[in-house]
């Protein structure tokens, strides 16, 4: 069963996108969410604390989300820490060089609370 | 919701300003990969949100440009201007459907398919000439919509995320399925690509369903797999909450039993093809590019940014009304300090003074802070002018560049609104009159990229923003036929300025030198509207040209409104507020004497140095009455600049200047345009700042623009007879006169007791013959001693005036203002060397000395025995008052007409002249537009015509011969008129007897 109040961690640098990922993980029934800005910004934040999840959008200024999950997956700490991608851009040679990476799952954008919960449930099982 | 839409449209408009301006760059540095991935990034970011927020148009529109640009990126497409154009052509369109949003909270009904199409062209590499954008705008009438099912049931997630679910279970069904996770995941690419094509009509899909199927079936799916993924789909679907129906329409499109015949008859040639090309989206060389590419952007911005983005988090935004409201009360607390502090002063030792003091200091400390947060770098107000520059170069075929500096300077936002318009309306002048074609510039020798610059920086308590360029320069003669042709200046008054005075003009009320309305300027507002504004906020303009070289603008403005400098007057025991930088400067009369106030047309006005300056009282305008008690010992004249118009305001008194918080008018008494807002002083008193715009406007129409007409012709004129020398001398009393220098044959001192004196006259021997000796009573002389004799001539008759002192001989204006008559020896009086002074009439003294004597041996000598009837044709009241005379003198009728056009009424109204004389510089019709007028009528073809002029250059000459004009003399030498007078008429009786 999935914690619906382990900590996420979502990242964007377009405050209407947080607010919006926030929103629909709130609608879907999670509790604890946080937000950072750039990769950078969430990478400092990981540290401070563990987190169940990681949204992260991949197109960010300065440090693109692609970064953090490379970042992410060569911290000891922090590797096994599932990692979902949040693109604009369907392109399959970017999500196999991110599932190469070592992404968890990605969605495509703009997306519904159903579509997010399916992406979920691949990576965190059933809720 | 509501909030996210709003957060939504400030964050997307704050992107697209960097999004107009990158672009712009981008044309010019299209291999900055760091560029092109933060324009890419931000057209995507706005893309991603809109889907979200239910923007089908937006989201339509920003996902064609981000393909474009996404191809630009990856190597497909190359930064060309079209490319550009069509992305700002997005844009407009981007900016259209946000500000319609923002005012209705929804998507305005509409297509934007005139511009997807041309994206889709031209990213699908098929732009090549602009009939594709017509072609375009056809096609879609045949493509199903795009906000149809697809769009409706989730869109690309969906249906990436029902292909992965289906994908995942043949993979976990099929176990020995050859198929390796990569390859499903290829598949699940293009079938999801493959339904968006075929639910869409979008031409972006890899391919088509019927292809990918295909595709399975050659790589050896069974038709039972090809159902199975055909069922998983439909249940992932339906657990993506999509409903029956839809799924059911879905589905049908996912034809496996289609597929059997196509691959079947197209076996061994096209499986290769179907094999790779269905399922593996772009070609292979094109994939690592992106992803390479996105790399690249980071090191170089990354220390940079990282460090932006630190400061990012520092950064609150807060409404602009909670600021507007703690600017206010910083102010009501700022007051209350003065008074504080006023009161604290007539009090002496208070246990209060300590803390009134740190009240004081963090007072301040707080006001300043608080401006702090109005401020705003001028760049703001900036941001749209690289795109405004690019656009223009476009249009009008030119190359600029546009060069900005000293973007982070920072004002008060107030201010910065108001300057955006002025700003913008001056670089675009500067792109569109400046700014050379570039092969005029090569002929020119210059580079063939023009440059605008500008800059901001601080200087004082002021902002100074330069906007200059390398243009073409203002060209004076452009002006000067522009300011006559729209008549704001005679021929004659532009004639002698200056080439910095004639450029002036440009800032005058309805002027635009653009030869041709283009798109670009010439929409009514023109320069005057830009100096009008920047005067408004207290802020000054100038402006510098060199033909050929460019122009520069220089403005001045203050940091902020809020707070400003002002001089305290007072006027009949009321006091106001005068803001200090429309004051020139104070100057007190003495009541007693009130020397220099003169009136013209019963108004006054003041000789300030050599401007005649129009005075209005400020107790006049308020209408307040006399307090009763004795006039004041003396008034003060604030002098005032508004513009090109200086005046001066009189006040009782003067106080100090003072630090005032501008506090609007209320709303009862905000249609006073003579007030623009109240202030508290100090001691608690509520009193009105003045408004010098609205008492200048107040104040013209009366007064005012009369003395401001009259002190515009002085200046005028003093350019335009600035060869006009003067010999000023004193005689009789103590002021000084004048005489123009050419009117007097020769300057002599002679020892009086020497002279003559026969019966009522006074002579002496000069040059062999005898010369009346006359006094400036024009009563013959009696005095003794050695003095200085002027002396006139006129033909062989002479006069000598004695003086008692020459003063000067001044290069100065003549201008008159008439006063007297011929008889009283004086033609009028005008400013010389600053000082009013009178210039006398040496016919006058001509006649005095021997006028009977006189008069006859005068006509004998221009031979003008019986009258002959001149029509003087002349302008200048001056002249006319000169020449009349002298003509009357000489036995000729004189008829006056003061302007061409008065002429040719008077001719046609069927009066006889045997010649005319006229000027050549004139409002209106010029003289040489006479002649022409006159020699093509019957009546007036033979009539003999002098030409005046104050200057007489060949070219001239042979300009009024061709016109017409018989002879041609200067207006200065009237001995030359009345020489050329009698030789054309001798000649022209000559004529007509030999004709008769």
């Amino acid at each position: 069963m999935v914690d619906m109040k382990m900590p996420i961690l979502i990242v964007d640098d377009y405050r209407t996108m947080l607010r919006i990922v926030h929103n629909l993980l709130a609608k879907l029934g999670f509790t604890d969410i946080d937000e950072a800005s750039d990769g950078s910004q969430a990478l400092a934040m990981m540290k401070g604390r563990d987190y169940g999840l990681v949204i992260s959008d991949w197109n960010m200024q300065p440090m693109t989300g692609f970064e953090l999950l490379k970042s992410v997956r060569a911290d000891q700490h922090l590797k096994a820490t599932p990692f979902i991608m949040v693109t604009a851009e369907s392109k399959v040679e970017n999500v196999v060089a991110a599932r190469q990476a070592g992404v968890n799952n990605y969605i495509i954008k703009p997306f519904s609370a159903a579509v997010l919960k399916a992406k979920l449930k691949t990576v965190l099982g059933e809720f | 919701m509501d909030d996210l839409l709003n957060e939504f449209l400030a964050e997307t408009v704050e992107a697209l300003e960097l999004l107009d301006s990158e672009l712009v760059e981008l044309e010019q540095r299209p291999a900055d990969p760091a560029l092109l991935g933060s324009i890419f990034r931000i057209m995507h970011t706005i893309k991603g949100t809109c889907g979200f927020l239910g923007l089908p148009r937006l989201e339509a529109v920003a996902h064609a440009a981000e393909d474009v640009l996404g191809k630009v990126r990856d190597g497909e497409l190359t930064v060309s201007a079209d490319a550009v154009s069509l992305v700002l052509a997005a844009l407009d369109r981007i900016k259209e459907l946000i500000a319609e949003l923002a005012v209705a909270g929804q998507e305005p009904e509409g297509s934007d398919d005139d511009v997807i199409m041309s994206l889709r062209d031209m990213a699908a590499g098929k732009w090549a000439a602009a009939e594709l954008v017509a072609e375009a705008v056809e096609e879609p009438a045949d493509l199903p919509s795009v906000d149809g099912l697809y769009q409706r049931i989730g869109g690309a997630s969906l249906f990436d995320t029902a292909c992965e679910q289906a994908c995942a279970e043949m993979l976990s069904a099929v176990s020995d399925h050859p198929e390796a996770e990569t390859e499903l995941l290829h598949l699940q690419f293009a079938l999801a690509g493959a339904f968006a094509s075929a639910l869409t009509g979008s031409s972006d899909a890899t391919a088509d369903i019927d292809g990918v199927i295909a595709g399975l079936v050659a790589k050896g799916w069974s038709p039972q797999e090809l159902h199975m993924l055909r069922d998983e789909f439909g249940k992932a679907l339906a657990t993506l909450e999509v409903a029956d129906a839809d799924v059911a329409a879905v589905l049908s499109r996912f034809n496996v039993a289609a597929a059997k015949p196509a691959a079947i008859a197209a076996p061994a040639a096209q499986e290769p093809v179907m094999a790779d090309e269905p399922i593996v989206a772009e070609p292979a060389a094109a994939k690592p590019a992106p992803a390479k590419r996105v790399k690249a952007e980071e090191p170089a911005a990354e220390n940079a940014q990282a460090a932006s983005a630190a400061a990012q988090s520092q950064t609150l935004r807060v409404n602009i009304t909670v600021l507007e409201n703690l600017m206010n009360m910083v102010s009501e607390l700022v007051l209350t300090r003065n008074q504080l502090l006023q009161i604290l002063r007539g009090v002496g030792d208070s246990p209060f003074a300590a803390p009134l003091q740190r009240l004081n200091q963090v007072t301040s400390e707080l006001q300043e802070s608080v401006m702090q947060t109005r401020m705003q770098p001028i760049g703001n107000a900036w941001s749209k002018l690289p795109r405004l520059v690019r656009d223009l170069g476009q249009e009008l075929g030119k190359k600029i560049d546009l060069v900005m500096s000293g973007a982070d300077t920072e004002l008060d936002r107030q201010i910065l609104e108001s300057i955006r318009d002025p700003l913008t309306h001056m670089v675009r002048n500067s792109g569109d009159h400046g700014i050379e074609a570039p092969e005029d510039r090569r002929e020119a020798g210059k580079p063939e990229h023009g440059t605008i610059r500008l800059s901001a920086r601080h200087e004082g308590g002021h902002i100074i923003v330069e906007v200059s360029d390398d243009g073409r320069g203002l060209s004076t003669s452009r002006i000067r036929a522009k300011a006559i042709q729209n008549g704001l200046a005679t021929e004659a008054q532009i004639d002698g300025m200056s080439e910095q005075q004639i450029q002036q003009f440009i800032f005058r009320p309805g002027f635009s030198t653009a030869a041709q309305v283009t798109s670009v300027s010439g929409r009514g507002v023109g320069m005057d509207v830009v100096r009008t504004n920047i005067e408004k906020i207290g802020g000054a303009i100038e402006f510098s040209s060199t033909e050929g070289q460019g122009s520069r603008f220089v403005i001045k403005i203050p940091l902020t409104l809020a707070i400003v400098s002002a001089l305290i007057v007072e006027c009949r025991g009321e006091r106001f507020a005068m803001p200090q930088s429309s004051v020139v400067e104070l100057v007190r009369i003495s009541s007693k004497s009130q020397q220099g106030v003169e009136l013209i047309n019963g108004h006054p006005v003041y000789r300030l140095r050599d401007r005649l300056l129009p005075l209005v009282a400020l107790s006049d305008l308020l209408k307040i009455e006399e307090a009763g008690d004795e006039p004041p010992q003396e008034i003060y004249v604030v002098v005032t600049q508004v513009g090109s118009f200086a005046f001066g305001i009189i006040v009782d008194r003067v106080f100090d200047t003072e630090e005032i918080v501008v506090k609007p008018t209320s709303r009862t008494l905000r249609q006073i345009s003579l007030f623009s807002g109240t202030t508290i002083l100090g001691d608690g008193r509520v009193i009105m700042i003045l408004d010098p715009n609205g008492i200048a406007a107040a104040t013209s129409g009366s007064a005012q623009s009369e003395a401001r007409a009259r002190d515009e012709a002085l200046a005028a004129s003093r350019q335009q007879r600035e060869t006009v020398s003067m010999l000023v001398f004193r005689a009789g009393d103590d002021n000084t006169k004048a005489v123009p220098l050419s009117l007097i044959a020769r300057l002599e001192e002679a020892d009086l007791s020497n002279a003559e004196r026969a019966g009522e006259r006074t002579v002496m021997q000069y040059r062999g013959s005898l010369m009346p000796l006359v006094g400036i009573d024009g009563a013959p002389a009696r005095r003794d001693g050695k003095h200085p004799i002027l002396v006139f001539t006129e033909g062989e008759r002479m006069c000598g005036l004695v003086v008692d002192e020459v003063v000067d001989i001044v290069e100065g204006s003549l201008d008159l203002q008439l006063v007297g008559g011929a008889q009283s020896g004086i033609l009028g009086s005008s400013i010389i060397a600053g000082r009013s002074t009178d210039v006398i009439d040496t016919v006058h003294y001509l006649r005095q000395s021997d006028a009977a004597w006189f008069d006859l041996e005068t006509r004998e000598a221009y031979g003008a025995e019986s009258e002959r009837r001149v029509l003087l044709v002349e302008d200048s009241s001056f002249f006319r008052n000169l020449l009349m005379p002298m003509l009357k003198m000489a036995g000729y009728r004189v008829t006056i007409a003061e302007h061409a056009e008065a002429a040719l009424e008077i001719c046609r109204d069927g009066d006889e002249f045997d010649i005319i004389v006229s000027d050549i510089e004139m409002p209106g019709l010029s003289g040489f537009d006479l002649a022409r007028t006159l020699r093509a009528e019957e009546r007036w073809k033979d009539v003999p015509m002098v030409a005046l002029s104050s200057h007489a250059s060949p070219q001239d000459f042979e300009r009024g011969r061709r016109s017409g004009f018989n002879d041609y003399v200067t207006k200065l030498d009237p001995r030359a008129l009345l020489t050329s007078l009698s030789r054309v008429l001798s000649t022209d009786e000559h004529r007509e007897e030999t004709a008769a």
